[in-house]
């Protein structure tokens, strides 16, 4: 039990707590701060992973982007009269049963295969980033162009779709 | 113990059906965006888990799914505050004039 | 003449009658003064072709004329007609007496103004009668006996305008077709035991019938003579039925329609067992004293003869229970001309005081006797034929009563010789009645024609009026009928020709002649007397009016009966209906409810489960995003899951 198995359970954990919470609260705010908290520990995972340039990917898309964007949304979209930010469930026993269905379908097919995790090649690799920059430069280069492409159009898209300027 | 990598696939698997629960449950158009988040969260940690062997590939993937989730959440708010604007309300089961009319 | 021109004779004289209704019927209004002589001579006619019958028939072998009348079931019904001596006798007499009734309903009727009608009923009425005469099978009689019986009807109630005339007819009428009811019981229990209705059959079959079955059978068609021939009880309708014209009564009510009864009694007499043969007595010797008993109480002419009527006529069944066949025919015979005669004077005499009421603008009642009195100044012819027939029906000696009486009587001394029970009482009876019956023709005559006129003033005014011709003929020819010349050549033996021709002959005894005749002297010497001085025993006080004895006991017993079905009726039948009424609509109510609550409930049900059940699955397109994606991953993770466990 070195520190490594510590983090990386404290970082399991937090992740599934944060979801659960988000779950649990009925402040928008701090669903959306939970998220944040639940990001930040699946890149700490990440990172465990020798996955660092997603790790680092992670805190500052989601993190700096996406949660701000959200924080932007949820202030902009709170009423001002009765309990602002407070959201009500619906439909939760059948919201709970879908759910459990699910969790219990994905478990059920990962214990049904047995999958070998036996050897931790990884470790031999040293630079990761300078290789998922070979890769994406070289054979994944049209998906990268794509993408780019893709967020210049999804970000026109939105700033056209939410302007005020577009009088109807 | 050591670390198991077995538990970040339940790990993914709970976080996946905490986000369905929330997309479900919540009566709040945003919610659901974090929802979406959350689930797209667990599928990437999934990817990044079965890349653990040296192979690129899944840490590519999760790469461009993050780059899609950015675009999807964009416009996904985009949507959600001209709902707000025109609606006056962020609960999406009241947004409900593509029902069948009687 | 052979059996071929007898059949032809025998059928104008029935037919010509017919002939005589239909033309009368048919011939136009205008020509109305036509149809008295035409039909009087019509029937003379047949008269003539009677007598030719009667004298060829006589004694001789009997024709029979028959015809197919209808099939059923295999078994043919011919009709038939009989004509032998008896048949042949009243063809004449019917014939006859008809005519005479023609004649005189021609001078009588003149002002009527339904004459045509009148003369076409009398007519039919004498063809009807006529069928019962000539048939030889019980159900052409009981066809006939009806017909005769509605004839009557129309012919009682000619007068329209009078409502009694409507009622006497609906009367006779009734009480004629309650004695049919018993007579077609008998027609059908005949039926059951022989299968033919010929009397010939009837006949020879009687021997082989259960006598108690025949007892009833006979006595069934005793119900009808009971009705047709107003015997007790149903004797009430005849003094009722002079409401009618006086020539109807001579025709229909002295000499031929209730002389019907006595016939058809003596066509089917040999059905008629020993026990049936007393219960026939028993009934003519109690219609005898009530038709007496009726005529000393009654104060008009003609209901004193409808009476008189009555008991001849009980006699008359009274001789046939006791076995006197031939006597009762006999007296049958000579009935019919001496009371034919009497209703026709009692007729002119009526025509007479019309005529005075017509001239003095007085009105009072013609036919009550109260009224007249020494009327034989003014209607001298009359009184002479009243004072002959008066005779003959009392049975003074030298005439045809007498003959005919002393017949009866004599078969009534030997039934009781010979020890039958009740043959002294039924004597005593008869000797009773024939007493009584020459006291009220002596109070009627006395009352009539004797004495002072109590209507003396308004005689005084019409003292030149003569009774016309055409009346006195005919009254003249039956009073000349009334001798003793036309029962038999003896005036004191009635074994003459009518008597051996009709058969079964009674030996005579002379000591009930002589009886008979000393009774009837002391029966006028006392009614003389009687009449004269009023201080003696009067008979009329002795025996009670029998119309208010009928009117206490029968009418009320049956009023109450009447009352007792009626308030039965309105209780429980009626109750009854109302009960199954009330029931049918709870019924409607029960099956209304569970129309609409169970089977419109059901229909209605599954509509609504269907709308319902549409409701439900409607529900999922209710435009809400969360719902959709949480059906769809429900269905999703179902089916993996379905995949992934089986």
């Amino acid at each position: 039990m070195n520190l490594k198995d510590i983090i990386f359970y404290f970082f399991l954990l937090l992740a599934a707590f944060a979801a659960v919470g988000m779950l649990l609260v009925k402040n928008v705010l701090h669903a959306a701060l939970l998220l944040m908290v639940c990001l930040l520990s699946i890149a700490g995972i990440y990172v465990l992973l020798h996955a660092e340039f997603l790790a680092v990917t992670q805190i500052m898309v989601y993190a700096g982007g996406i949660l701000v964007i959200i924080i932007f949304g949820i202030m902009l979209s709170s009423r001002i009269a009765d309990t602002p930010l407070n959201v009500a469930t619906a439909r939760k026993i059948p919201g709970f049963l879908t759910g459990a269905g699910m969790l219990f379908m994905i478990l059920y097919a990962i214990h049904s295969i047995a999958f070998s995790f036996s050897g931790i090649p990884a470790e031999r690799v040293s630079n990761h980033v300078r290789n998922i920059g070979f890769q994406l430069m070289s054979i994944y280069v049209a998906p990268f162009e794509i993408a780019g492409v893709l967020l210049l159009i999804s970000l026109i898209g939105a700033a056209v779709t939410a302007s005020f300027l577009i009088k109807k | 113990m050591t670390m198991a990598i077995e538990h970040l696939l339940y790990l993914s698997a709970f976080l996946f059906s905490i986000g369905l629960t929330i997309i479900i449950t919540k009566r709040n158009a945003i919610m659901m965006l974090l929802g979406i988040e959350l689930m797209l969260n667990a599928a990437n940690l999934n990817l990044v888990v079965f890349s653990y062997n040296g192979k690129m590939e899944g840490q590519l993937f999760a790469l461009f799914i993050i780059i899609v989730a950015v675009c999807e959440a964009a416009v996904g708010m985009a949507i959600v505050l001209r709902m707000y604007h025109h609606y006056r309300t962020s609960v999406p089961d009241e947004i409900s004039q593509l029902k069948e009319q009687r | 003449m052979t059996a071929e021109e007898t059949t032809w004779v025998v059928l104008c004289a029935w037919l010509l009658s017919l002939l005589s209704f239909i033309i009368s019927l048919l011939i136009r209004p205008r020509l109305e003064w036509i149809v008295p002589p035409f039909t009087s001579l019509l029937l003379f006619i047949a008269s003539i072709c009677s007598f030719f019958v009667a004298i060829a028939i006589w004694n001789n072998q009997p024709l029979l004329i028959t015809w197919n009348w209808f099939t059923i079931n295999g078994i043919e019904n011919t009709g038939q007609l009989k004509i032998d001596n008896l048949s042949a006798l009243m063809l004449a007499v019917v014939n006859f007496i008809s005519l005479l009734v023609h004649i005189y309903s021609a001078g009588y009727m003149a002002d009527d103004t339904g004459i045509k009608r009148y003369f076409a009923m009398l007519g039919f009425f004498t063809f009807s009668m006529l069928g019962i005469v000539l048939s030889d099978n019980l159900l052409v009689t009981f066809f006939f006996w009806e017909l005769v019986g509605f004839s009557s009807y129309l012919l009682i109630g000619h007068w329209r305008e009078k409502p009694e005339a409507g009622a006497a007819a609906t009367k006779a009428f009734l009480f004629n077709r309650i004695g049919d009811a018993g007579f077609l019981v008998g027609i059908g229990m005949l039926w059951a035991e022989v299968n033919s209705l010929h009397f010939k059959t009837l006949a020879e079959a009687a021997a082989t019938i259960d006598p108690s079955v025949l007892t009833w059978a006979s006595l069934c068609i005793f119900c009808g003579v009971v009705g047709k021939s107003a015997q007790f009880p149903l004797s009430t309708w005849l003094p009722d039925a002079m409401e009618g014209p006086t020539p109807v009564s001579a025709l229909i009510h002295a000499a031929t329609m209730v002389a019907a009864g006595v016939f058809l009694l003596a066509r089917v007499y040999f059905l008629f067992t020993p026990s049936a043969l007393i219960v026939v007595s028993v009934i003519g010797s109690i219609t005898a004293l009530w038709g007496v008993m009726g005529a000393l109480h009654a104060v008009d002419i003609k209901k004193i003869l409808a009476y008189s009527t009555v008991s001849q006529l009980g006699f008359m069944i009274l001789g046939m229970g006791s076995g006197s066949f031939s006597g009762s025919i006999m007296h049958l015979f000579t009935h019919a001309f001496f009371k034919a005669c009497l209703f026709l004077g009692a007729g002119a005499i009526i025509h007479y005081l019309h005529r005075v009421q017509h001239h003095t603008h007085n009105d009072f009642d013609v036919q009550d006797i109260r009224n007249m009195g020494g009327l034989r100044k003014y209607l001298p012819n009359t009184f002479i034929a009243f004072v002959i027939a008066g005779a003959s029906l009392s049975g003074v000696p030298l005439f045809s009563g007498f003959v005919s009486k002393d017949a009866i009587l004599t078969q009534l001394f030997y039934n009781a010789q010979n020890g039958n029970p009740l043959g002294w009482l039924f004597l005593s009876i008869a000797f009773i009645i024939s007493f009584l019956t020459v006291y009220y023709t002596f109070r009627m005559i006395w009352f009539v024609f004797f004495g002072e006129c109590r209507i003396a003033d308004q005689m005084e005014k019409v003292k030149e009026e003569r009774v016309p011709l055409i009346l006195i003929f005919p009254i003249g020819f039956l009073a000349l009928c009334a001798f003793w010349i036309t029962a038999s050549w003896n005036p004191f033996d009635f074994h003459g020709w009518l008597h051996e021709g009709l058969g079964d002959p009674v030996p005579h005894h002379t000591m009930i002649t002589i009886l008979s005749l000393v009774w009837i002297i002391i029966a006028v010497v006392f009614a003389y007397y009687n009449l004269r001085n009023k201080h003696l025993w009067s008979p009329v006080k002795f025996f009670p009016d029998p119309d208010r004895f009928y009117v206490l006991t029968v009418l009320y017993s049956i009023r109450q009966l009447s009352r007792l079905t009626l308030a039965f009726d309105k209780k429980w039948i009626d109750g009854t209906l109302h009960f199954a009424a009330y029931a049918q609509v709870t019924i409607a109510q029960l099956m209304s409810w569970c129309d609409r609550i169970l089977i419109d409930g059901a229909v209605n049900g599954t509509a609504r489960l269907a709308g319902g059940l549409g409701a439900v699955t409607r529900s999922f397109t209710n435009g809400k995003i969360q719902s959709y994606i949480l059906w769809a991953m429900a269905s999703l993770i179902i089916f993996i899951l379905w995949i992934l466990l089986s």
